[in-house]
């Protein structure tokens, strides 16, 4: 059985405004990160492959499913969307019970399915508690319990670590990683660390056009040889700011040190290996981006 | 293929009742008290025919606006709809589940009032509570078509309510769409309402599938 | 400033624009724009002005007697309590109790009276000539077993008090059509009674309801955009956004009355050439009758809104409206008591013009006006102590509602 995504020439529009262009991508079993700038169409794309917009053009398979065939297409994924809310009267065991049974699960099998994944994501213990009530990480795990609860090949999740704490954001993806193991996970994403921690391939979307599908391998060595240290002083800086595409800096005492992406080396700098915000950067400004330095779009670290 | 096969399972009552319980146990109580208080206001006792359809056709009826208008309002809010909505059993269908417990229930409360009226010895022959029910059909499904419409539920309420207003003055002139004509024993307009009053329901399950087609 | 921010919210919101769609088209429907049918002329020697109402005891006692006969005989009472007819049948005691009252007027035999009941339905034309032979009853002793009737009845019966002047119609003579004319033109000035029926219609129509769904809409516009934690935690006080609110809804509300009572209005102007007319006659009804409603409906809708967060407020309204309405419906030409929803002064044609009505019960109006001003000052002043009180945490919304449900709900589980 095909275990993978095809999508071909995807294009859509809100009205006028077309939201993507030509989209072409091949997405196998495994972790797969959507990275792009908030605006870039992710949530679009996402929002389409789970039948929840409409294309304008162009061809979707899921494992072999075409995407218009919605009744089989809903069979095989699962959905946490960036934003999300439950029914306010109901608690967690209620949310998940009636969900499972929109999701087409028998009784018996509701119940041991329900108790499983509410133990792997850790909130077997607060299963009577009020959906409002969870905190954002607690919130985040039902949502992606919720997901799972078809036992879908196909799990997609919009931007899932935004807003959570350290320690909740590694323990989620841990849970992805996880879960990859058997099925397709896409994760839209605009936090570095959360690309380099998890996934093979990436998938780089801007101004709903793919500036770049494939592994995150092939981009680092795209950017080998582009990636610089230097340090200067603080009256420096404001000019270079305007010159260089400044990806980090951090200052130390009256001098600043600054990481930067260009194709020749200024003086002072040092060669370093580049990390995936530095490609992703430099992958944005190849193809036309304009980007101001540190104000860099909405790609950051984790810091 | 254990899942596969446990796939086309589907529970409807059980849907109905989970649904009832949280999205639909408010209207229903307040379309309770609505009829609790009828007998204030209306007289319900040693009625005739023509006596008794007035606080039925005027009063009673309105619990359709107040339980149909907010079938959508759950999904509503787009939240809920992302988590809802890409699940395997479609919308339609729960929205097709609630429109026929509300019927029902919506049936039983005007069938209770109607026996209540019966013990207070008021003459209230079978069809004057199918009339009741075809002016509170009518009423709701233009809830349901402005709901769907507006995207609003409170929006939504205004619509029929403007309907309802409109029978005072136009009266007569909305010909087979008068709502209160059971006073006078004239009960073609009840057949009007209530078809109509149906196909309204189906019209704005169908506004409401187009949306998310049109997304 | 946060007025002018409220207030383009609201003009600028679906709602509104629909709002205003209804009140057009409610009032166009009625008749209420063009009142090109309801020219008042000097009245002319001879002609036929209609009929009135008023105090003649020796016509009310004859006819409310007469009434109350056949109806005990049938014990069937019509009485409308809150407008619509209620059927009221006695228990053998009493009925007693009426025959009595009816002998006691008459001086007939009780046992006889009473023997009367389910008869052959007579015209009680045997009553009507036993009062004529009392000689010694006095209207005000008439009125007072009268009201008795009407209390065993349980009130709303045509026998109250208040009500027997239903039964004193005579025909309006020569000389009052000419007194009701010059009122008319002068201490109206023509324009005021338009305005009043313009009023009348307007307020019972639109202004008592709809402005409901505006108040109710925007205060849950916050919840609703997720916008409650952000204004919660400015420094503004709860007073002052809910107040503001408040009278941005209630400018917004007001604009389309006042354009349309002057379009109403205008639309007459042409037909009485020469005469003097009070071209602010519209904007006095606007702001003393209309407004005050209008502030009530939007009170209610804001303080119900911001207490449970739920659309509540306009089942509240919705019911107060709709008894309000069909009691008004039933009242004579000058129905301003005091707790009256909406004030009507249309109950017979070109009732609006009977501007004696209008002062006799003026201080009527003016106290429910007051009061329903006073009313919604006071639960808008409450809306923001619960606005206060969410804002602090102390309550949360329809949140303990919810739990008592819930509390029935999980014990089927």
């Amino acid at each position: 059985m095909d275990d993978c995504i095809v999508i071909k020439n995807l294009n859509k529009f809100y009205g006028k405004k077309q939201a993507l262009y030509d989209v072409n991508l091949r997405i196998e079993k495994g972790m797969f990160g959507l990275l792009g700038r908030n605006g870039a169409g992710k949530t679009t794309l996402m929002k389409t492959l789970v039948t929840l917009l409409q294309k304008k053009s162009g061809e979707i398979t899921v494992c072999g499913v075409p995407i218009e065939n919605e009744k089989e297409i809903r069979k095989i994924i699962g959905y946490l969307p960036q934003e999300f809310s439950m029914y306010p009267t109901m608690n967690v065991y209620e949310a998940m019970d009636y969900l499972a049974i929109l999701s087409g699960l028998g009784k018996s099998e509701r119940k041991e399915r329900i108790e499983m994944l509410l133990s792997q994501v850790n909130l077997a213990e607060n299963k009577n508690k009020k959906v409002k009530a969870l905190s954002g990480g607690m919130k985040r795990r039902l949502g992606i319990a919720q997901a799972l609860l078809g036992n879908p090949k196909v799990l997609i999740v919009d931007e899932p670590t935004a807003g959570l704490d350290p320690e909740e954001r590694i323990r989620f993806r841990n849970l992805l990683s996880e879960i990859a193991e058997e099925r397709i996970v896409i994760l839209s994403t605009h936090i570095v660390g959360d690309i380099e921690a998890t996934c093979e391939n990436i998938g780089i979307l801007d101004k709903g056009k793919v500036l770049y599908s494939g592994t995150v391998d092939r981009l680092l060595t795209a950017a080998a040889g582009k990636v610089f240290t230097r340090t200067v002083s603080r009256q420096e800086l404001s000019h270079l700011k305007k010159e260089l595409l400044i990806t980090e800096m951090h200052t130390q005492g009256k001098q600043v040190y600054i990481r930067y992406v260009a194709e020749n080396a200024a003086d002072g700098s040092v060669p370093c290996e580049p990390n995936i915000e530095d490609a992703y950067m430099l992958y944005l400004k190849e193809n036309g981006t304009e980007l101001t330095g540190l104000s860099k779009g909405e790609i950051g670290g984790e810091g | 293929m254990e899942i596969m096969k446990s796939k086309e399972y589907l529970p409807v009552l059980k849907i109905a009742g989970i649904n009832f319980r949280h999205h639909s146990f408010f209207s229903v109580i307040v379309s309770a008290a609505i009829l609790i208080i009828t007998p204030v206001i209306f007289g319900i006792s040693n009625l005739d025919e023509t006596a008794a359809a007035v606080p039925l056709e005027m009063f009673v009826s309105l619990i359709g606006i107040v339980l149909l208008t907010p079938i959508f309002q759950p999904e509503q809010n787009p939240e809920i709809a992302d988590v809802v909505l890409p699940k395997h059993v479609s919308a339609d269908l729960i929205y097709l589940i609630r429109a026929v417990y509300l019927f029902v229930s919506l049936m039983a409360l005007i069938a209770l009032f109607g026996i209540f009226m019966r013990i207070q010895k008021s003459d209230v022959p079978l069809l004057l509570l199918v009339g009741t029910m075809a002016n509170a059909v009518f009423l709701g499904s233009l809830g349901m078509l402005a709901a769907a419409l507006a995207n609003h539920t409170v929006i939504a309420y205004m619509i029929p309510l403007v309907y309802y207003m409109l029978n005072y003055g136009a009266g007569r002139k909305l010909g087979n769409y008068y709502l209160f004509s059971m006073r006078t024993l004239d009960f073609q307009p009840k057949l009007w309402l209530l078809t109509t009053g149906i196909l309204l329901v189906f019209a704005s399950l169908l506004i409401e599938r187009l949306k998310r087609k049109r997304r | 400033m946060l007025y002018l921010r409220e207030l383009k919210k609201v003009m600028f919101s679906f709602s509104y624009i629909l709002f205003v769609i209804i009140a057009v088209f409610a009032l166009f429907s009625q008749g209420v724009l063009d009142f090109a049918d309801n020219i008042i002329s000097e009245p002319v020697a001879g002609g036929n002005y209609g009929a009135k109402r008023e105090e003649i005891p020796e016509v009310i006692m004859p006819a409310a007697l007469q009434s109350l006969y056949i109806e005990f005989q049938e014990n069937n009472y019509k009485c409308y309590p809150v407008g619509f007819l209620k059927n009221v049948k006695l228990n053998d005691e009493e009925q007693m109790r009426i025959a009595e009252i009816i002998a006691d007027i008459t001086g007939m035999d009780v046992d006889e009276i009473y023997r009367t009941q389910g008869a052959v339905r007579s015209n009680g034309n045997d009553v009507f000539f036993g009062v004529s032979d009392n000689k010694n009853l006095s209207y005000a002793a008439f009125q007072e077993r009268m009201q008795e009737v009407d209390d065993i009845l349980g009130g709303g019966s045509s026998y109250a008090k208040e009500a027997l002047i239903g039964f004193g119609t005579v025909s309006v003579s020569y000389e009052d059509a000419c007194t009701a004319y010059g009122l008319a033109t002068g201490q109206d000035q023509i324009t005021g009674g338009y305005a009043r029926l313009f009023s009348d219609y307007a307020v019972a129509m639109v202004f008592a309801i709809f402005p409901v769904f505006l108040a109710v809409i925007i205060s849950m516009k916050d919840h609703h955009a997720k916008m409650s934690e952000l204004i919660y935690t400015r420094k503004a006080p709860g007073i002052r956004i809910v107040g503001m609110r408040y009278l941005a809804v209630l400018t917004a509300v007001m604009i389309p009355a006042v354009i349309l009572s002057y379009v109403s209005n205008a639309a007459v102007w042409g037909m009485y050439q020469g005469m003097e007319l009070d071209y602010f006659a519209p904007l006095k009804y606007d702001f003393g009758w209309i407004m005050p409603t209008a502030m009530m409906s939007i009170a209610v809708g804001m303080f119900f809104t911001e207490l449970t967060n739920t659309p509540i407020a306009i089942a509240v309204q919705g019911i107060w409206w709709f008894i309000d309405l069909n009691v008004g419906m039933r009242s004579v030409s000058a129905a301003y008591s005091l707790m009256r929803l909406a004030p009507r002064h249309n109950a017979d044609s070109s009732s609006y013009f009977r501007t004696q009505d209008f002062i006799d019960n003026f201080s009527n109006l003016v106290c429910n006006r007051l009061l329903f001003t006073a009313f919604s000052i006071l639960l808008v002043a409450a809306a923001a102590v619960a606005f206060e009180a969410k804002r602090k945490g102390k309550i949360n919304g329809n949140h303990e509602i919810k739990r008592i449900f819930a509390g029935i709900k999980n014990r089927r589980d």
